[in-house]
């Protein structure tokens, strides 16, 4: 069962991101479209969610504040191309556990999500 | 900020600390998928630059006639962060500059930037498929 979620609506970038975490410890999912995130069955699994700013429909702010609102213990991570405006537009009400530039190297995301996950070791 | 003219079409070092890997199977897996995703937005690019049928239309008329400022800006911010993923410097400068323009409504500069889109894609297209032949990718 996947405890990482990973939101974008751009298949190259999420199969980067499936790439950067192939033989880690992490078992992540991949979803293309955001709206889908309620039906998931493995929603409540889910320690960590990272999703994309720019997506058609909502915003990745939008769709993590209604994150924080639904499942609060979800930790919320921004991916942007633009981080200093998206930052800037942030919702009062959301807070994020951390924000990572787009494109995201596979240091910075381990790194990431090591730090959010407790310190778990990043590779098997 | 350097001129497109002095940036590589492809910094496969780039790609390399990105992925954190340098395996041809990687590097085959990220210009392959980078290429098809790539193919596709510049096609949606290359149709807003396209002049209008209509002789009165100018090349940009398309996106004044449909308001589609906007989404070109979005097609360019995509593409600039694939671009970034795989050290296609050139092109993500390009998108860059294009993605400024369309938000600024800037239609003499997003024009240009469209026409210089006609050379630096194909300059794009032919490092790939060079590269991707040289780690023994043979789908080019």
């Amino acid at each position: 069962m996947c405890n990482i979620l990973f939101i974008d609506d751009d298949a190259f970038i999420l199969s980067a991101y499936q790439r950067m975490l192939r033989g880690s410890v992490y078992q992540a999912c991949y979803l293309q479209q955001p709206a889908q995130l309620w039906q998931q069955v493995y929603l409540t699994s889910l320690t960590i969610v990272l999703a994309d700013q720019q997506m058609p429909g909502i915003t990745g702010t939008e769709l993590l504040l209604q994150l924080q609102h639904n499942h609060p213990a979800i930790k919320r991570v921004l991916i942007s191309g633009d981080l200093t405006l998206a930052i800037e537009q942030l919702a009062p009400e959301l807070t994020l556990d951390a924000a990572l530039a787009k494109p995201c190297s596979k240091v910075a995301l381990l790194d990431c999500l090591q730090r959010l996950s407790g310190g778990l070791t990043a590779t098997t | 900020m350097a001129e497109p003219a002095t940036l590589p079409v492809l910094d496969l070092n780039v790609l390399i600390a990105m992925y954190g890997d340098d395996s041809a199977e990687t590097i085959t897996l990220a210009l392959s998928g980078f290429r098809r995703e790539a193919t596709h937005y510049v096609q949606q690019l290359q149709d807003v630059g396209q002049p209008s049928a209509r002789k009165d239309h100018a090349p940009t008329d398309n996106v004044q006639t449909d308001n589609a400022l906007a989404d070109t800006a979005r097609l360019c911010h995509s593409l600039k962060s694939m671009c970034g993923l795989v050290g296609a410097a050139k092109l993500m400068q390009l998108c860059i500059a294009l993605e400024q323009a369309a938000w600024q409504q800037d239609l003499p500069t997003l024009q240009s930037g469209l026409l210089k889109l006609a050379g630096v894609w194909p300059e794009t297209l032919a490092m790939l498929n060079l590269i991707l032949l040289q780690h023994g990718y043979t789908d080019v």
